[in-house]
């Protein structure tokens, strides 16, 4: 049984829903009376009498019959009723190319991979029950439960983890990559598999559940797949919650719950997702009710949805990306540690905030890691080290050997060689709606331009291309905007490291820092990689080689008339692989 | 001949720019692509041969209906190209009949009727829609008709029913209804003006006061003796239309969320799938090629001045 | 002059254009009886054409015309637009200037011509088709059969011309306006026309326009000379040719290369801004002190031949 809902977030909850139920019952789950979504035996028997007492007095007071029915299936946790989502992209339609990269199409709900990763970094359970590494965390043990089945009834064994990993690295799929340091899969027996790595592997379940996975696939239907890249399962036999129906090519495919599913069977039925590939229609399916779920909203269009009736936004922290200014660490003037540090207090992050969306950013005060993702991983001694400050920016750069001129009406900065000081920033962000990089830049020139009196250039490059890629080596400020979950663990800080591969996004390079990110790939105690953690983020807070700027929210919308569980999973964490399988219908309406 | 120039410079091109185009590929989707992994898939599209091997495997490939491999469809590139091209064609046909028929009449009439009151409501009507931004005029349609007036569905091109069902022509033909209905206006107004200006160049022609002092009425001129001389310069507008529509149509899909060529392309761009982009540029050319060559071949049947082979005997 | 066939009076036509109206016919009378053909004389730009096109109300739409077109009677341009349509073609029919840009490039000659026989004398489909053909043979074109099935790009310039004046004559229209026809015709081709034309006119009134003394000698029983919109000399072919009353008329005749071609010096008067009192005084050699302030009208010269000229004052 997997449970992760933690008190505060469950009286949140019932506060919510407990409002939400003193008004007609289409507003929470039918049945319910104690606004926790769930309708115990007991709600059910209340339920039922207030329907009899109704039905026999021929007043409106008790349940009606298909509601009645609805919270029935709620208690019996017998499915019910359809949810659909919109998608943005035809290559979240079960697209083949996923089999072939993936081995079996991600993000759907129809695979499963060994553990899951939830918003708050749990590794839970998904096909594993269980599962415990070596004491030098190159060994690694997953039990998978007894009686689990594939959807065509096979049941599922420790040989078929053993087979996916076998098919990943025998036909090269570009999951096999992930799985580099895994130097066998064994079966111990049926039900126990192990994992043998080439070195400690202290994040091994981050490994298989990252982004979101490596999913295991059934033996007796890929053994016979000659050509990954050529063929593929078209029933898409899984193990996951729910079972693949049928699908309409580009257009959208359906699920329905898997009647013998290992863990626990979700609420709903049936699950489709249909492409609408600009968010307008979206926007304008869910408030007609064509669609009950969408995700990734732009911050002003959430903001529109708010209030609308029937319709729940949720606000995801950090869930967008977090950005930077960051240095090539080896380009004048960013090779000076003292530049770097100095103009550390010139990146005034509330207006920047201010500038992209105040109410969908938060200025970032660590040297790296986002609290709302990272928690307790964050060094506190390193937070609010770079206050914006030209004053102190100024002294600084002069400590520094530069000096500061008025010519003309306008201030100039020289460097140590006596050269005016000039920044050209590649921005590659163009393309997007919020165009981000570019209004940090505005503000920047605000600051380093006419009051620090750095010349600042802005060259407009293709995002993602390869000029683009080269330019950012090659000058001293650029832009670094990551999902936020790369800002999530200190394991991520090895994006500093200097990797055998070569130069980091930073040209960053520091003997101590890349020694202690190897030792931290060598540590299973929590406690002592918490050490090394804050260690390395008193080291970026002192090198500098980036400066953190702000981390964006994201946004979902869903139809809280209908179905309930969308706020809380999301927030809770849920991760968006498991709102399918817990969210439950509050309106009889969902039987579509 | 030109279409084999053109598979020549696509393959020129592709292999021109900087960086190859797996690493490229790949690295969308890893931040830095695993060496071993791009070697895998250099082998898997024979891309370690050498540089005139692979043009030449290419060139008889797309001769013999091997256009490639897309790399994030994993199937050939000529089975997603014409799965999708069909979709594309099942709103931009209807679409484009529609217009020239419509430009062709309105514009005939605006034309012959020069400064008269319906010509210049016309006239101003049609620079007004032709200044609407496509986009936002496709945002409109779908606004009012399939929200606030609920005549028609948001996107795709069935309704949910056809995943328990299959695809039924009448839902189909819903979901077309509005796609083709700005893909039309987006077209009829480009029809109506080069209707309107070869109409009336032909209006001042002296067949037609020839056809006055014979003392026929002014619509049978029209009907007669203008209109099918003014229609003489269509035949090649209207055969680049179909050509150009296909790409034109990228708006009106990605709005409509109709998966043809159009969203293809989108798609293909966004995740840089290049053999498939090849591919839909070929298919492109080869379009506008058939439609060039369609359009000599209906010349002869429309003006009796140019006839075929005629090169031949002079 | 009981039995005159047209009679136009006082008739002014006027392009407006952003530079001023182009008065392109300015008071013309003319009278013709039936019967005869009348040669109207004059340079390009004289206002012969518009004349012509006046009296089928062929001119643009925006076209200012003051005046009558008396046609048996009925004044043209009062006429209802359909009134006017059983006119044209059936009545008064017209041979149209540029012979090669004036049959519809994209139909059948035959069915060109078929379709004016089908709209006045109401005959159908092959009827039409044979009408057309007959018409066809009589204006010589050999194997009109085939030719009326060809399009107006197979016909050469003289055989355009043969079907122009066939479909002119589709409805044996009692009235014939003929303008320039034998503009750019090679002088063979050009004898033909006009042998054609002689044959054409018997019983028949016709208004030849042309440029060409020659031909108006050989067809004309009168000939009308204009100059600048208006008519300068009108009076019988022989007066007119033999002694030329106005001295344009006289230019016109020694620019002739038969009589030592000397050219009239300087060169046509604006339409827009005519030159006062006499609109030939610039150019003309015998002009006089009141030339220049008066308008001169036209008097009698001799037996139904006038001038317009201070001369005769």
């Amino acid at each position: 049984m997997i449970d992760r809902r933690k008190p505060g977030i469950i009286l949140l909850c019932c506060a919510v829903f407990f409002l939400a139920c003193c008004v007609p019952a289409s507003a929470g789950v039918p049945g319910d009376a104690d606004g926790d979504t769930l309708v115990s035996e007991g709600e059910l028997s209340t339920a039922i009498q207030g329907y009899l007492n109704a039905t026999y007095a021929g007043g409106s007071g008790g349940l009606d019959r298909a509601a009645l029915s609805l919270a029935a299936h709620n208690t019996l946790n017998i499915p019910y009723g359809q949810v659909v989502a919109a998608v943005s992209s035809t290559k979240d339609l079960l697209q083949p190319a996923y089999i072939d990269a993936k081995g079996v199409p991600e993000g759907s709900l129809i695979y499963e991979g060994l553990v899951t990763r939830t918003r708050d970094k749990d590794h839970i359970g998904w096909l594993a029950t269980s599962w415990e590494p070596s004491a030098d965390g190159m060994t690694w043990t997953f039990h998978i439960p007894e009686g689990a089945t594939w959807h065509d009834g096979e049941p599922v064994t420790a040989s078929d983890v053993v087979f996916s990993y076998d098919y990943l690295k025998e036909k090269g799929l570009k999951n096999s990559g992930v799985l580099k340091h895994v130097t066998s899969v064994e079966p111990l027996d049926d039900t126990t598999v192990v994992y043998y790595c080439d070195c400690c592997m202290p994040l091994f379940p981050d490994i298989l559940s990252t982004g979101p996975g490596v999913a295991i696939f059934p033996e007796h239907i890929w053994s016979i797949i000659e050509n990954p890249a050529k063929q593929s399962d078209p029933e898409y036999i899984g193990s996951g919650p729910f079972k693949y129906v049928s699908s309409v090519s580009g257009d959208s495919y359906k699920m329905e719950a898997y009647g013998n599913y290992h863990g626990t069977l979700p609420y709903v039925d049936k699950v489709v997702r249909k492409l609408y590939s600009s968010q307008d229609a979206q926007i304008l399916a869910l408030k007609k009710g064509e669609v009950d779920y969408v995700y990734d909203l732009a911050p002003a269009t959430a903001r529109s949805l708010r209030g609308e009736k029937g319709i729940g936004v949720t606000q995801i922290p950090a869930g967008g990306k977090a950005y930077e200014v960051a240095f090539t660490c080896d380009v004048y003037p960013a090779n000076i540690t003292e530049f770097r540090q100095a103009l550390s207090h010139a990146v005034n992050r509330n207006a920047m905030c201010m500038v992209i969306d105040s109410s969908a950013t938060e200025p970032t005060d660590t040297v790296f890691l986002v609290p709302s993702l990272a928690g307790d991983q964050v060094n506190e001694d390193t937070n609010g080290l770079y206050d914006c400050d030209l004053e102190k920016a100024k002294t600084m750069l002069a400590g520094a050997g530069f000096t500061l001129k008025t010519e003309g009406g306008k201030n100039v900065l020289y460097g140590p060689d006596n050269m005016p000081v000039t920044i050209t920033i590649p921005l590659g962000d163009k393309a997007s709606i919020n165009q981000v990089d570019e209004k940090i830049v505005q503000v920047l020139k605000e600051d380093w331009d006419a009051k620090l009196g750095i010349r600042i250039t802005v060259e407009n490059l293709q995002a993602d291309s390869s000029a683009y890629k080269k330019r950012i080596g090659e000058t001293a400020v650029h832009f670094d905007g990551m999902p936020g979950f790369f800002h999530d663990d200190i394991s991520r800080l090895d994006n500093f490291q200097k990797s055998p591969r070569g130069h980091n996004y930073y040209h960053f390079d520091n003997a101590t820092f890349n020694d202690l990110i190897d030792d931290l790939g060598n540590t299973m105690d929590a406690a002592q990689r918490q050490a090394i953690g804050d260690e390395l983020q008193m080291i970026l807070s002192e090198q500098v080689p980036c400066i953190p700027v702000c981390s964006m929210d994201s946004f979902d919308a869903y139809r809280s008339d209908r179905f309930a569980g969308f706020d809380a999973l999301i927030l809770e964490g849920g991760g968006d692989i498991n709102i399918f399988s817990h969210i439950k219908p509050a309106s009889t309406e969902v039987n579509r | 001949m030109a279409f084999g120039i053109s598979v020549t410079i696509m393959f020129v091109i592709l292999h021109l720019m900087p960086g190859d185009y797996i690493t490229l590929y790949l690295e969308g989707i890893y931040v830095i692509a695993p060496p071993e992994v791009v070697l895998a898939y250099n082998q898997a599209y024979g891309l370690d041969r050498p540089l005139i091997d692979q043009y030449f495997s290419y060139f008889l490939g797309v001769l013999q209906g091997d256009w490639g491999y897309s790399l994030s469809y994993s199937r050939p590139v000529l089975d997603v190209i014409s799965e999708k091209l069909v979709w594309t064609l099942v709103i931009l046909l209807p679409a484009t009949i529609l217009s020239i028929i419509a430009g062709i009449a309105i514009g005939a009439y605006s034309g012959w009727r020069r400064g008269s009151k319906a010509d210049v409501t016309l006239l101003n009507g049609m620079i007004f829609l032709r200044a609407i931004p496509s986009y936002w005029l496709a945002l409109m349609i779908l606004l009012v008709f399939a929200f606030y007036l609920d005549l028609f569905p948001l996107g795709g091109y069935v309704s949910l029913s056809a995943l328990d069902t299959g695809i039924d022509l009448l839902d189909v033909m819903n979901h077309a209804a509005l796609p083709i209905f700005t893909l039309f206006f987006f077209s009829v107004t480009g029809t109506y003006y080069l209707m309107r200006n070869s109409m009336l160049m032909t209006a001042g022609e002296d067949y037609i006061v020839t056809a006055r002092a014979k003392g026929l009425d002014d619509m049978t001129i029209l009907r007669q003796h203008a209109l099918k001389n003014a229609m003489l310069p269509m035949v090649t507008r209207v055969a680049l239309q179909c050509a150009g529509m296909l790409t034109g149509s990228i708006f009106v899909e990605t709005i409509f969320s109709w998966p043809g060529i159009g969203m293809l392309t989108f798609e293909a761009l966004q995740v840089r799938d290049l053999p498939l982009l090849q591919g839909i540029l070929l298919m492109d050319t080869l379009i506008v090629i058939v439609a060039n060559i369609g359009a000599d071949m209906i010349y002869p049947f429309v003006d009796p001045r140019v006839e075929v082979g005629s090169d031949a005997r002079a | 002059m009981g039995d005159a066939l047209l009679c136009v009076r006082g008739l002014k036509v006027g392009f407006p254009t952003v530079d001023g109206v182009v008065k392109a016919s300015n008071a013309v009378d003319l009278t013709i009886q039936a019967g005869e053909t009348l040669a109207l004389l004059g340079e390009t730009g004289s206002g012969k054409t518009v004349l012509g096109m006046a009296i089928l109300r062929l001119l643009q739409p925006n076209t200012r015309i003051e005046g009558e077109i008396l046609y048996r009677g009925r004044d043209l341009l009062s006429l209802p637009q359909e009134e006017m349509q059983k006119i044209r073609g059936r009545e008064i029919a017209v041979v149209l200037q540029n012979s090669g840009t004036s049959l519809n490039p994209v139909l059948r000659v035959g069915d060109q011509i078929a379709e004016a026989i089908t709209l006045h004398r109401g005959l159908k489909g092959a009827e039409a088709e044979a009408a057309a053909v007959e018409l066809l043979e009589r204006v010589r074109i050999a194997d009109p059969a085939r030719m009326a099935r060809e399009y107006p790009h197979r016909f050469s310039g003289g055989m355009r011309e043969r079907a122009l004046i066939a479909l002119a004559l589709a409805c044996s229209p009692s009235f014939l306006i003929a303008d320039e026809p034998t503009r750019g015709l090679d002088a063979v081709t050009k004898h033909e026309i006009l042998a054609l034309f002689s044959e054409i006119n018997r019983g028949r009134s016709v208004l030849f326009i042309t440029h060409d003394i020659e031909a108006a000698a050989t067809l004309a029983t009168r000939v009308a000379v204009m100059y600048a919109g208006e008519i300068v000399e009108i009076g019988p072919v022989d007066a007119v040719l033999s002694s030329p009353a106005h001295p344009y008329t006289r230019g016109l005749l020694e620019s002739l290369p038969a009589r030592g071609m000397r050219p009239i010096p300087g060169s046509a008067p604006s339409l827009i801004a005519p030159p006062s009192g006499c609109r030939f005084f610039p150019r003309c050699p015998c002009s006089v002190g009141r030339c220049e302030t008066e308008h001169p009208g036209l008097v009698p010269v001799g037996p139904g031949h006038c001038a317009r000229c201070m001369l005769y004052d």
